[in-house]
C-alpha cells in the first residue's frame, strides 16, 4: 500500500489548492450532516419535553374499568415486570379544595381553591411526566405538597390567567380574608403562597391535616387546571381514600409497538384481574403526537441519508474532475511501474484522507452552527442543544464512507486509464450511447425506490426496504440523471442562453456536449441540498395541514358539575359567542364489560347534540361515516364510540349496545345501535388540558355518545357538564374567557378555557419547529450549494487550458466570463429541476411511509415559497460561485491560461 | 538484447482501420545508442510502445533480454516495465507535485523499494546527469534540458538494459538537444544500457550508432557508418535515409 500512499500524499500536497476546495466542500457536507443531527435531536429533545409535559411519556396506562377507585395494589409491581416495560409508575389523582394557612397577623391573604391533586411516586414519576420545578423540590413525606404555579398564585388571592375573583359560597376560589396583596405588590411572597408555607385540604367536614410547601411547579406548557402533588400515600391521607393507585403510567422500552403491547397484555390482563382493569395506550400515542415525533425521526434517517449521498457526490464529482485533469500524471506513473491498484488505491486513499479532514473540520463545524440556531429560537427550543452521540458518529462515519464510496468511481477511472491514450491526450468526446446509459440507470434507480415502497408487505419491510434500498436508488438515479437532465437543458434552453449572454450560436450547447458527465455529476450534487431543503419543508407543511389541521377544538370551554340550560342560554346572549353546543356526561351502567350478572360496570352516555357537535369538533372515522351517523343519531336509539372502546370491548358498527341508567329508580334497559366508531385527537389534548378525564374525554375510552334527546327520553336527564362555544373571529379570547367567567361566575362553573389558544399553542410550537426546521433546510442547501460551488470553481479551473485555447483562436475576456457563467445557469437551472422532482418525489414515498409505518395519511405538500427560496439560492450560488472563476478567467492573458499544462 | 520478428498492430480510428506494423523485424543484439527514424505515421511511436510494453502486437514476437512480452500478464508487464525498461518522453512527463528527486524515486517507490536506498540512488544519478543541485525543485522550477535529465535519471533508476525515448529533444532547444543527444551517448557507453531513440530528425539520429528506418509499418533499412572512423552527420544521415525510403 505503500506506492499508493505515496502517490496519494503526493496528489494531495501537490495540490492543495484543489485539496483545499475539495475538503472545504467536504466539510461542508459533513457540517450539514452534523447540523442536520444535531438539529433533528435538539427539535425532537425540545418536542419531546414540551409533549412530554403535556402528555407524559408513558406509552400505555392502566387503569379502572369504571374509570373510578383503585387499581389491585399488586398490580403496580406486577406490571413492572412485564416484558417491554422499562417502567410501571402509579398514581392518584384527584379533585380537592385547598386552601392556604395563615396567622391573622402576617396581612396574607389566605386564599383557596380547587384543584387537581396528584399523589406521585416522587423517584419515578419525573421518568413518566417531569414536573419542572420553579423552585424546591418534589414531596417526599405524606405531610409534604408541591404546588403549581397557578395554584400558590390563587392560594395567595390572584389568578394569573382572570385576573382576581372575589370569595363567594359555593364558587370554586377564593379569598376568605380581605386581599392585601396588591399592597405587597413588591414582595414575591405576596403574589404567591411560598415554599415553607403551609396549606390543607377543605373537606365538607372540617379541615385536613396541615401540608408543608415544598416546593412550585411551573405549569406545563399547555396550562390546564392548578395542581397540587402529594406522594401516594400523602394524597390517600389527606384525603382519607382507599391506599393503591388509581391509575399506573407504563414505560416501554424504545422499539415497542405501544398498540402491540397493548393487545398483548389485554388478555393476560383479563385473566388476571376481570373485567375489571382496562389497559390501554396513553394520550401520547392516541394524540398522535408520538407517532409525529416517530415521523420526524423517519424525516432524520432521510434528510441524513440525503446528505451523506450529497457529500459522496460531492467528493466524486470533485475527485472525477481531478482523474481527468491529471490523465497526462496518471499514465506516466502507469508507463513507470504503476500499477492499476496503486492508482485506485492512491484515489481510495485521496478520498479517505478529505472525507476525514472533512468530518474533522464540519463535524465541530455543524454543532456550532446547530448552537448558534438553537440561541436563536432559545424560546421554541427549551430544550437546548442536544448532541446526538450517534448522530455525530454516524456524520463522521457516513463523511468517510462518503469520501471512500465518492472516490471508488475516480478510483477506477484512474485505474482504467490507459497509458497510450493519455499519452496522446485528446479529447474524447462523450458518447451517446453513455449518456443515455446514465438516462436508463437513473431511471431504474427510480423505478427501484417505487418498487421499495409498494413490494414489501409490512410496515417495518417498507421501512428497511425503502432506507436501504430505495432511497439510495432515488438519490443515485436522480444525480445520474443529472447528465441527461444537463443536456435536455442546453438543448432546449442552449440558444436562448447563448442570446442572452450575447455568446455565439451554440457555443454553450458545444462546450457542455464536451464534458455532460462533468457538468451533469455537478448538477446531480447540486440537487441534493435542494431537494433536501423542499422535502423537510413539504414534510413540515404535511404535518401543519394534516395534523394539526384535524385537530379543530371548539373556541371555548365551559367546565362544570351541572350547567342548565339558562347557562347556555346566556352564553348564547354573549355578542361574541357565535355558537354553543352542550354536552351531558351521564352515569349509566353495563354488562359489556363481560362479567353479566356479577358486576355492573359504571360508564358514561355523553349526550350532545349531533348537528353542532359535529360542526365544532372534527373526529376520524374509523367505522361508519359521518352523514350516515348523524342522520341515525337523530333518528334516536344510537350511538357512537370510540375506536379504544371498539378494541377493548370488540364492538363496532351494527352491533348492540345495552345498559341501564345508574341514577335514580328507572334501570330499565336500554339498547342502542352502534353507527360509528371515532378517533378524535383533539379532544384527547383538550381531556389533559382541561383534566377533566374522569368527566369528559378520558371516559371515551370506555364511554359512549349519544344524543341529549336520547338521554332526556330514556334516562329522564338534562343536566350537561360540558358547553362548547364558538367564538366569534374577531374576539380575544382572554377577553372572552374573562367575560365568561365574570358573566358565570354564580353558576358553578369549574373552569372555561379557550381551545384555540390550545391550537395556538400547539401551531405555535410546530410552526417554530418547522421555523427552526425551514432555517436548517435552508442552511443545508446554501451549505451543500456552496459545496458544489467549490467543484464549479474547480471545474472552472481546470478548465483554464481549454478556455486558453478558446483565447488564443479569437474569444474576447467578457465573452469566456459569459461562457462560464452560462455554463454555471446551466447547471442551476438542471439542478432546480431534478432537485423539484426528487423532493416531490420523495414526498410521494414519505407519505406512503407515514401511512403504512405510522398510520399517518399526511398529503405531500408543495411550498411554493419554498421552491422559489431554493430556486434562488441554488442559482444565485452558481453564479456567484462561478463569478471569481469567470474574474479570473477575465483578468488572464492568453499565455497565462495556455501554461497551466 | 532486443529481438522483433514479424510484428503486426493495427488499429481502428473512426471507422477506418489503420495497420500501424506490417511484419516488423528489428535485432538489436548488443548496448548501444540507437534510433528509429521514420516519416509521421510510420508506425515508430507503435513500436516504441510496444517495446515498452504498454501495448501488445496483434502478431509477431518480441523479446527483450530474452523475455517475451507477449507471455507477461499486466502485472508482470507493469513490473517489467518498471525495473527493466527505462522511458524518457518528448514533454519530460515529470510529476508536477513531486521534487525532481520524488520524480527519480517513483518507480523505486512503485515497487516498494527501500527509500533510503532510493534515496541514495537518486541523488547518484542526479549528480551524474548534471542536475543534483536542483534535486529538490519541482519540474515548474527546471529548464526543459533539466527536466529531460532528470527524466533520463528516473529511466535509469533501476539500470535497466534498455531505455526507450520518445523524441527526448523535441520540446528543447538546439543547444540543449545537443548536450542530451551527447548526455544519452555517454550512458549508452559507460553503462552498457541499450538506448532506443524514436526520431524523425536526422540531427538527432545523427548521434546514434545505428539508425533503423521505418517506413509504412516494417524496418525498410539501416543506416551506420559505413567504417569505425566514420561520424555521422545530419546531412549524411538525412542524404542516406531519403535513398532508404525512396528504394524502399
Amino acid at each position: 500500500m505503500r506506492p499508493a500512499w505515496r502517490l496519494a500524499i503526493s496528489a494531495l500536497s501537490g495540490r492543495r489548492k484543489r485539496v483545499v476546495l475539495l475538503t472545504a466542500a467536504v466539510a461542508l457536507s459533513a457540517l450539514l450532516v452534523a447540523a442536520v443531527a444535531t438539529a433533528t435531536h435538539s427539535i425532537n429533545a425540545s418536542l419531546q419535553a414540551r409533549v412530554t409535559a403535556t402528555v407524559g411519556n408513558a406509552q400505555a396506562r392502566l387503569e379502572p374499568a369504571s374509570g373510578q377507585g383503585r387499581l389491585p395494589e399488586r398490580l403496580l409491581t406486577e406490571a413492572g415486570s412485564w416484558d417491554g416495560v422499562v417502567a410501571a409508575v402509579g398514581r392518584v389523582r384527584d379533585s380537592i379544595a385547598i386552601e392556604r394557612i395563615v396567622e391573622p397577623e402576617s396581612g396574607l391573604a389566605a386564599g383557596w381553591s380547587t384543584a387537581l391533586a396528584l399523589g406521585i411516586d416522587p423517584e419515578l414519576e419525573p421518568r413518566v411526566r417531569p414536573i419542572d420545578l420553579a423552585e424546591g423540590r418534589l414531596p417526599e413525606a405524606p405531610d409534604e405538597v408541591v404546588l403549581d404555579e397557578l395554584l400558590a398564585a390563587r392560594l395567595a388571592g390572584r389568578d394569573p390567567a382572570a385576573g382576581m375573583m372575589a370569595g363567594r359560597a359555593g364558587q370554586v376560589r377564593g379569598v376568605d380574608q380581605p386581599d392585601r396583596s396588591e399592597n405587597d405588590a413588591s414582595s414575591p411572597g405576596a403574589a404567591r403562597v411560598a415554599v415553607g408555607e403551609t396549606v390543607r385540604l377543605r373537606r365538607l367536614l372540617g379541615r385536613g391535616e396541615p401540608a408543608r410547601v415544598v416546593g412550585i411547579a411551573k405549569q406545563p406548557p399547555l396550562g390546564g387546571r392548578p395542581r397540587v402533588y402529594f406522594t401516594v400515600e400523602g394524597l390517600a391521607s389527606a384525603t382519607r381514600g382507599k391506599p393503591g393507585v388509581s391509575e399506573i403510567d407504563l414505560l416501554l422500552v424504545d422499539d415497542a409497538d405501544p398498540e402491540a403491547f397493548v393487545e398483548a397484555q389485554r388478555q393476560g390482563i383479563v385473566d388476571a384481574y376481570g373485567q375489571g382493569v382496562l389497559i390501554q395506550t396513553s394520550a401520547r400515542i392516541t394524540s398522535g403526537l408520538e407517532q409525529n415525533l416517530r415521523s420526524s425521526r423517519v424525516g432524520f434517517y432521510v434528510g441524513s441519508i440525503m446528505a451523506f449521498f450529497s457529500a459522496g457526490f460531492i467528493i466524486m464529482t470533485g475527485l472525477t474532475v481531478d482523474v481527468a485533469q491529471r490523465q497526462r500524471e496518471l499514465a506516466i506513473v502507469r508507463c513507470v511501474g504503476g500499477t492499476r491498484a496503486h492508482l485506485a488505491g492512491a484515489q481510495l486513499i485521496v478520498g479517505g484522507v478529505i472525507g476525514t479532514l472533512g468530518a474533522v473540520l464540519g463535524i465541530p463545524g455543524g454543532v456550532v452552527v446547530t448552537w448558534a440556531l438553537v440561541e436563536m429560537f432559545k424560546e421554541n427550543l427549551g430544550a437546548g442543544l442536544a448532541i446526538s452521540t450517534a448522530g455525530l458518529v454516524l456524520s463522521a462515519a457516513g463523511s468517510i464512507i462518503a469520501g471512500l464510496l465518492g472516490a471508488a468511481w475516480p478510483a477506477w477511472k484512474a485505474a482504467s486509464t490507459s497509458p497510450l491514450r493519455a499519452l496522446s491526450p485528446q479529447a474524447q468526446p462523450a458518447r451517446t450511447r453513455g449518456i443515455v446509459l446514465t438516462l436508463g440507470l437513473g431511471l431504474a434507480g427510480v423505478a427501484a425506490q417505487i418498487a421499495s415502497i409498494t413490494l414489501p408487505t409490512t410496515g417495518d419491510g417498507v421501512f428497511w426496504a425503502y432506507l436501504t434500498f430505495g432511497l439510495p436508488a432515488l438519490v443515485v438515479g436522480y444525480f445520474l440523471l443529472g447528465v441527461p437532465a444537463v443536456v435536455l437543458v442546453t438543448r432546449l434552453l442552449g440558444p436562448t442562453l447563448d442570446a442572452v449572454l450575447g455568446l455565439p450560436r451554440g457555443v454553450l450547447a458545444r462546450t457542455i456536449a464536451a464534458h455532460p458527465y462533468r457538468y451533469g455529476f455537478t448538477t446531480g450534487a447540486m440537487m441534493g441540498g435542494l431537494a433536501l431543503m423542499l422535502s423537510i419543508w413539504a414534510q413540515g407543511g404535511s404535518v401543519m395541514r394534516d395534523w394539526l389541521g384535524s385537530l379543530r377544538f371548539p373556541d371555548a370551554f365551559v367546565y362544570g358539575l351541572s350547567l342548565t340550560p339558562d347557562i347556555q342560554d346566556r352564553l348564547d346572549g354573549l355578542d361574541f359567542v357565535e355558537g354553543t353546543a352542550a354536552i351531558a356526561v351521564h352515569p349509566i351502567e353495563t354488562d359489556a364489560f363481560g362479567v353479566r350478572g356479577l358486576t355492573n360496570y359504571r360508564s358514561s352516555f355523553i349526550a350532545f347534540e349531533p348537528d353542532t357537535f359535529f360542526e365544532l369538533a372534527t373526529l376520524r372515522w374509523v367505522e361508519g361515516d359521518e352523514d350516515t351517523a348523524r342522520e341515525r343519531l337523530n333518528q334516536g336509539g344510537a350511538i357512537i364510540v370510540a375506536r379504544e372502546f371498539m378494541v377493548a370491548q370488540g364492538l363496532s358498527v351494527g352491533d348492540t349496545f345495552v345498559c341501564r341508567n345508574a341514577l335514580g329508580e328507572d334501570r330499565t334497559e336500554q339498547s342502542f345501535e352502534i353507527v360509528g366508531v371515532v378517533t378524535s385527537p383533539g379532544l384527547d389534548i383538550v381531556s389533559t388540558f382541561f383534566n377533566i378525564g374522569e368527566n369528559y374525554t378520558q371516559q371515551a375510552l370506555h364511554a359512549v355518545f349519544g344524543t341529549r334527546a336520547d338521554l332526556k327520553e330514556r334516562f329522564g336527564s338534562d343536566a350537561t357538564q360540558l358547553v362548547q362555544i364558538e367564538l366569534a373571529d374577531d374576539v380575544d379570547d382572554a377577553v372572552a374567557l374573562d367575560t365568561i367567567k365574570r358573566e358565570l361566575f354564580d353558576t358553578g362553573i369549574l373552569e372555561a378555557g379557550s381551545g384555540r389558544e390550545i391550537k395556538r399553542e400547539l401551531a405555535s410550537v410546530i410552526s417554530n419547529t418547522l421555523i427552526v426546521s425551514t432555517t436548517i433546510a435552508i442552511g443545508a442547501m446554501v451549505i451543500a450549494s456552496f459545496g458544489v460551488a467549490n467543484l464549479i470553481v474547480a471545474t472552472v479551473e481546470s478548465r483554464r487550458y481549454e478556455l486558453g485555447v478558446f483565447r488564443a483562436i479569437g474569444a474576447g475576456r467578457a465573452s469566456l466570463a459569459r461562457l462560464v457563467v452560462g455554463e454555471s445557469i446551466v447547471v442551476a437551472i438542471a439542478a432546480c429541476g431534478l432537485g423539484f422532482v426528487l423532493s416531490v418525489q420523495g414526498s410521494f414515498a414519505g407519505r406512503a411511509l407515514n401511512r403504512v409505518l405510522l398510520g399517518l395519511d399526511l398529503q405531500p405538500f408543495i411550498s411554493w415559497t419554498a421552491v422559489a427560496i431554493g430556486f434562488s439560492t441554488v442559482i444565485g450560488v452558481c453564479v456567484f460561485a462561478a463569478l471569481p472563476a469567470a474574474i479570473g478567467v477575465l483578468r488572464a492573458r492568453p499565455r497565462e491560461l495556455l501554461a497551466v499544462r | 538484447m532486443v529481438r522483433c520478428e514479424n510484428v503486426h498492430k493495427s488499429y481502428q480510428l473512426g471507422d477506418r482501420r489503420v495497420e500501424a506494423l506490417r511484419g516488423l523485424d528489428l535485432t538489436i543484439d548488443r548496448p548501444g545508442f540507437y534510433a528509429v527514424m521514420g516519416a509521421s505515421g510510420s508506425g515508430k511511436s507503435t513500436l516504441l510502445h510496444l517495446l515498452a510494453a504498454l501495448d501488445a502486437p496483434d502478431e509477431g514476437t518480441i523479446e527483450i533480454s530474452g523475455t517475451k512480452l507477449e507471455s507477461l500478464g499486466e502485472r508482470e508487464a507493469d513490473a517489467f516495465r518498471a525495473r527493466s525498461i527505462g522511458i524518457v518522453f518528448q514533454q519530460f512527463n515529470l510529476l508536477p507535485t513531486m521534487t525532481a528527486r520524488e520524480n527519480v524515486e517513483l518507480p523505486g517507490v512503485l515497487q516498494g523499494e527501500d527509500p533510503h536506498t532510493l534515496r541514495d540512488r537518486a541523488a547518484q544519478l542526479l549528480e551524474r546527469l548534471g542536475v543534483g543541485e536542483r534535486a529538490e525543485h519541482r519540474p515548474q522550477a527546471l529548464s526543459g534540458g533539466e527536466q529531460q535529465r532528470v527524466a533520463i535519471a528516473r529511466a535509469l533508476l533501476f539500470q535497466p538494459k534498455l531505455i526507450l525515448a520518445d523524441e527526448p529533444t523535441g520540446a528543447l532547444d538546439s543547444a540543449s538537444s545537443a548536450r542530451l543527444w551527447a548526455l544519452l551517448r555517454d550512458v549508452a557507453d559507460e553503462e552498457g544500457v541499450t538506448i532506443v531513440m524514436v526520431t524523425h530528425e536526422p540531427t538527432a539520429a545523427a548521434h546514434c550508432s545505428r539508425i533503423f528506418v521505418i517506413s509504412d509499418g516494417r524496418v525498410t533499412g539501416e543506416i551506420a557508418p559505413e567504417h569505425q572512423q566514420e561520424q555521422l552527420d545530419a546531412a549524411s544521415v538525412a542524404a542516406r535515409y531519403q535513398r532508404v525510403v525512396g528504394t524502399a
